[in-house]
């Protein structure tokens, strides 16, 4: 054992830090060491002598001039600044850490993402021509007809508009216009531009609702893309498809109802033709038991149409092409017309 | 009646008392000082080479400035770690300042280096005739401090720490911010060393 270990052990042994086999190893080398346990009483002896001594008292009155100094002092307050220091002392650095570090990630993945929080528009190429034309006067009634239909479920576009045609076109409105009950003042009997617009200025292009009666899922339709889903609808004609802003079944119950369907396009403004061959419509189209039927007429008449159409035969929207809602001068709509 | 005997005999924890001064109390603060007074000045002499003026003026500054510092005290240690802290502190800045103004008292350690070669005194036997038990005292005390005022300040702060004021390794440790081991081996020197100069002064057999 060297001198050090000795005078570790030495000491562990008056600390009484030692194992008892320690402890006996010790005084084993005690009894056959006289300096050692000189050493130990030496310092036994000095401990013992500090021990009793103990700690010194206080001068008589200490006490009180301690308080005496203190009671001219004011009661000390923790400064701002230490109530700041303290403040960001006690703070969880690390989870604080961690939570800077996942912000400012998501602040830079964020930039490299689209932004998903609005509807992507299209390419200015995709996009279908901005009306050019004024609508007519029934366009604008009819905007505000819907917006005061009773019952009618709010559009996602119509913060404060409500587009007349995509409401018609989505079946929202079915019965008869009533334009006297619009408080609204009508802008001078026509439609402009900014009644085709979406929220924040956006063309309504693309941001159509779909999901109304079972059809395509919202927004699976933006785009020229037709939407034509029904099995009966795939065989019309492909430009007849691709032209048509709004496909309807309708069953009727004999081959006059031909003649009426050309007679309510024709009081629509508009016209009704064959789908395929563009010819003007006869009985004898629907002598294989259905037809398919293209009919043109205004934007601002879709309403009317619309509501007629079931007067003709059971009627039924298939599909819409909000692409195509908004045409120049008419908008198509596609027939599947079949005989009951 | 129950709440005056409970608050008759409970002593309330330095951490309440602290709360409380805190809060305005500074009874709290009275009863902080009363239970740390002794120790605080025993600390002091110890360290100033029993100057007993000298001890009680820096005792005062320590406890003026706990006045002070208690509201920051964020209570990450025992009271008592932190009030020997400021005590230790404030008995370094005083010996510095002693030391550079030369206003030292060298004349017990100038005096015990020149009797190294005097012979043994004797602690005055409690049964021989004449004597009491308070000469014996007064003497041992005095023998004590001039054997720990021999000693360099980091053995004598281990002395007084752990063998005058009970202070556990760990909380020297805190207190001097050294590791558990370096204050055992600094203790065990300063141990040996007083040892040896009590030894010079007395006749170990008498305390023993």
């Amino acid at each position: 054992m060297t001198k050090q270990e000795t005078t570790t052990r030495l000491n562990d042994y008056l600390d009484g830090e030692l194992g008892p086999a320690q402890v006996a190893a010790f005084e084993d080398a005690l009894s056959k060491d006289p300096a050692l346990r000189a050493e130990l009483e030496s310092i036994q002896a000095a401990m013992e002598l500090l021990r009793t001594e103990g700690p010194l008292q206080a001068p008589t009155g200490f006490h009180e001039r301690v308080m005496a100094q203190a009671a001219v002092e004011p009661m000390p307050q923790i400064g701002w600044m230490d109530r700041l220091r303290r403040f960001f002392r006690d703070l969880p650095m690390e989870t604080l850490a961690m939570a800077v570090a996942a912000t400012i990630v998501l602040v830079l993945v964020g930039n490299f993402l689209p932004d998903s929080g609005e509807p992507e528009t299209e390419p200015a190429a995709l996009q279908p021509a901005e009306p050019e034309r004024r609508a007519t006067a029934g366009a604008q009634e009819t905007k505000e007809a819907a917006q005061k239909t009773p019952g009618a479920a709010p559009s996602i576009q119509a913060e404060d508009e409500i587009d007349p045609i995509r409401e018609v076109a989505n079946g929202l409105i079915s019965g008869p216009v009533d334009n006297s009950t619009s408080d609204k003042p009508a802008k001078s009997g026509s439609m402009d531009k900014a009644d085709m617009k979406g929220p924040k200025g956006s063309d309504v292009v693309g941001m159509l609702d779909l999901g109304t009666q079972g059809e395509a899922p919202i927004g699976s339709t933006s785009g020229a893309e037709p939407a034509f889903e029904t099995p009966e609808a795939q065989s019309v004609d492909l430009e007849t498809q691709l032209n048509a802003a709004v496909a309807y079944s309708v069953v009727v119950k004999d081959s006059s109802s031909l003649r009426q369907i050309a007679a309510l396009a024709e009081r629509h403004g508009g016209r009704a033709v064959h789908g395929k061959t563009g010819a003007t419509l006869s009985e004898a189209d629907l002598d294989g038991g259905r037809v398919q039927v293209q009919v043109r007429i205004p934007p601002a008449q879709l309403a009317s149409f619309h509501s007629a159409l079931n007067s003709v035969g059971a009627a039924q929207r298939t599909s819409m092409n909000d692409a195509n809602l908004y045409g120049p001068d008419t908008i198509s709509l596609n027939l599947d017309v079949r005989l009951q | 009646m129950f709440a005056l005997l409970f608050a008759m005999v409970h002593r309330p924890t330095d951490e309440e008392l602290v709360q409380r001064f805190k809060g305005g109390d500074r009874n709290a603060y009275s009863e902080l000082v009363r239970r740390y007074q002794n120790r605080i000045f025993s600390v002091c002499m110890r360290w100033l080479k029993g100057d007993r003026e000298i001890a009680e003026e820096v005792s005062q500054d320590v406890f003026l400035a706990l006045f002070r510092a208690l509201p920051g005290f964020r209570g990450d240690a025992k009271l008592s770690t932190w009030v020997y802290r400021v005590a230790i502190n404030h008995c370094k800045n005083r010996q510095t300042y002693r030391h550079r103004r030369a206003h030292g008292r060298h004349d017990s350690i100038d005096g015990i280096q020149q009797e190294d070669d005097a012979p043994k005194r004797q602690l005055a036997d409690d049964n021989a005739p004449g004597t009491d038990a308070l000469v014996h005292q007064l003497e041992a005390r005095t023998l004590l401090q001039e054997a720990l005022d021999q000693l360099d300040d980091e053995q004598r702060q281990m002395i007084v720490l752990r063998d005058i004021e009970d202070l556990s390794y760990e909380e020297i440790s805190k207190l001097l911010d050294l590791p558990r081991g370096t204050v055992k081996s600094r203790l065990h020197r300063a141990r040996h060393e007083l040892a040896k100069k009590l030894g010079r002064r007395l006749n170990l057999a008498d305390v023993v």
